[in-house]
């Protein structure tokens, strides 16, 4: 009898087990990269620019913090952390969340940059990439949020330009609040975020590098005009 | 055993042990014209500090793996070793089988190959433990000692855009341990290729690896090919010197700054104060890098 109620009670415990382990999965954000429908090939000066002459990319290395997704029944999950994003990087475009519950989502948002808790002097782990990263104390401190590097050909030959932002304050605020997917127990759950680089130069600011400047980090004017631009960059 | 190896002529067959070259009352920096080798064709060794953090090696990053960099040194320009007499001398060593059995247990490392794969790994283990954190700057970054007005300012010039030293000579490592072209060349052609040398891609044409400014001071000369002698011809590359190619990083061509940051003389001073205040003369007579006694 005792056996009996000692293997009910374990049976049902076994099934409580099952059920807790099938309720929550991982999930990995993952983003790709094109130029207007192109796919992006690093150092190269062949896309053409909103404004008409040819750019190319050589660099892109930007933070994605503050993720916040939306479940079909209302409940939002956020997670503070950043990540360090670098195009061409093995294993650096990509993260990985743990223990989400399963179910059917709509709605993504994000920053593309940090908050004011982490955005100061030693506020990130100190790894080689987020040291990197690192925004002068004599200049406030903290990160860069992205740095964009490459070079553009116009009629008066070939040119570099740097797009670093930086500044709390000045972080992308990324919403796509129609965006849907689903997270399953036991599968490998991706979302595939797509950059459109030569979003950050249009929409709503014809970005030049010409007039707007070819190097944005010291000018506020240009990170703001970055900064709306960057709204739309993973609209699709 | 990788800093006792690292002083010992046990493993060349010409009286020479790495630190015959590699001295460390100079940061264990190599100036090839001092060697007899022409810098056109051999790169000068940057300082062998702080190279834990380095994800490869040499100006042009030719060298993946610090585990093997030193196989090289066996070859006829260093050490020009015969092997096998090398190991004959290391197998009658009162020291070396134990500490090779203790290092590798039940393997055999006295054959050919197996020595010299060996042994790279055990003298990057010491470089490994090279590691400088103690100059003025890193006192000054603690708050026990306080840096000069004037070197303060040229902190400020490397620090901001100003100078925008920091993009790739950032604290505390001060390299980002990436390649760039920093425009001391428009045509590229031999050893000048630099990076492209290990990834064939066009776009690493004339980019060379950030050195370390740690202990710059007292590493001349400068650049991979140390075409500069002082730190103040350095300074006035980045002044006035910036030559234009494909392949320029982008940070050198700010607007107003395409051929350089046209500091003014007193900038300048200032500027190569600071550098000095990088200078952490401890690990040159440091005794855990030091010869054993």
């Amino acid at each position: 009898m005792r056996l009996g109620i000692l293997l009910l009670m374990l049976g049902f415990l076994a099934s409580c087990h099952k059920d807790k382990k099938d309720d929550h999965a991982s999930f990995t954000v993952q983003v790709e990269y094109s130029v207007d429908g192109m796919p992006l090939q690093l150092d190269t000066v062949k896309y053409p620019h909103p404004v008409g002459y040819n750019f190319g990319v050589s660099s892109l290395r930007y933070f994605i913090s503050n993720l916040e997704i939306v479940k079909s029944d209302g409940s939002r999950y956020k997670f503070t952390d950043a990540h360090y994003m670098e195009v061409g990087a093995v294993g650096k475009n990509e993260f990985t969340l743990t223990n989400l519950p399963v179910g059917d989502y709509k709605g993504v948002y994000f920053m593309v940059g940090l908050d004011s808790n982490s955005n100061k002097t030693d506020g990130l782990p100190n790894t080689a990439d987020n040291i990197n990263m690192a925004w002068p104390d004599v200049m406030g401190g903290g990160y860069h949020f992205m740095k964009l590097e490459g070079l553009y050909q116009d009629s008066s030959g070939l040119h570099g330009y740097a797009m670093h932002m930086g500044k709390t304050g000045n972080a992308v605020l990324v919403q796509l609040p129609s965006r849907t997917f689903s997270i399953v127990a036991n599968a490998n759950n991706k979302l595939t975020l797509k950059m459109n680089i030569a979003e950050w130069f249009k929409n709503p600011y014809l970005y030049d590098f010409n007039k707007d400047g070819n190097y944005s980090m010291g000018d506020s004017l240009a990170t703001l005009k970055l900064k709306n631009n960057g709204a739309d960059i993973f609209n699709e | 055993m990788g800093r006792k190896l690292f002083y010992d002529n046990i493993l060349s067959s010409n009286g020479r042990s790495c630190s015959s070259c590699h001295n460390q009352d100079k940061s264990f920096i190599v100036r090839n014209d001092e060697m007899g080798l022409d810098p056109q064709l051999y790169e000068n060794i940057p300082p062998l500090i702080n190279l834990a953090w380095n994800p490869d090696y040499g100006w042009s990053g030719l060298e993946p793996d610090l585990d093997h960099v030193a196989i090289g040194d066996f070859g006829p320009l260093f050490f020009n070793s015969d092997i096998n007499a090398v190991i004959q001398r290391l197998k009658n060593h009162a020291e070396y089988p134990e500490l090779f059995n203790k290092a590798f247990p039940g393997e055999d490392v006295f054959k050919p190959g197996t020595l010299q794969e060996k042994t790279a790994f055990v003298i990057a283990q010491f470089l490994r433990t090279i590691t400088v954190a103690n100059s003025k700057y890193d006192r000054f970054i603690a708050g026990t000692e306080m840096l000069t007005t004037e070197e303060l300012y040229g902190h400020d010039i490397f620090m901001s855009e100003r100078g925008d030293c920091f993009h790739c000579h950032g604290s505390p490592l001060f390299t980002d341990n990436r390649y760039h072209n920093i425009g001391l060349d428009s045509i590229f052609t031999g050893h000048n290729l630099g990076h492209y040398l290990a990834t064939g891609q066009r776009a690493d044409i004339g980019m060379f690896s950030s050195p370390t400014l740690r202990n710059i001071a007292l590493t001349a000369p400068y650049m991979h090919d140390g075409r500069f002698n002082t730190l103040d011809e350095v300074i006035e590359h980045y002044n006035s010197g910036v030559k234009k190619s494909a392949t320029l990083d982008p940070i050198m061509t700010k607007p107003g700054k395409e051929t350089g940051l046209h500091l003014t003389d007193f900038e300048k001073a200032c500027l190569k104060k600071f550098l000095l205040t990088l200078t952490d003369t401890t690990v040159l007579t440091n005794p855990a890098y030091s010869k054993p006694q």
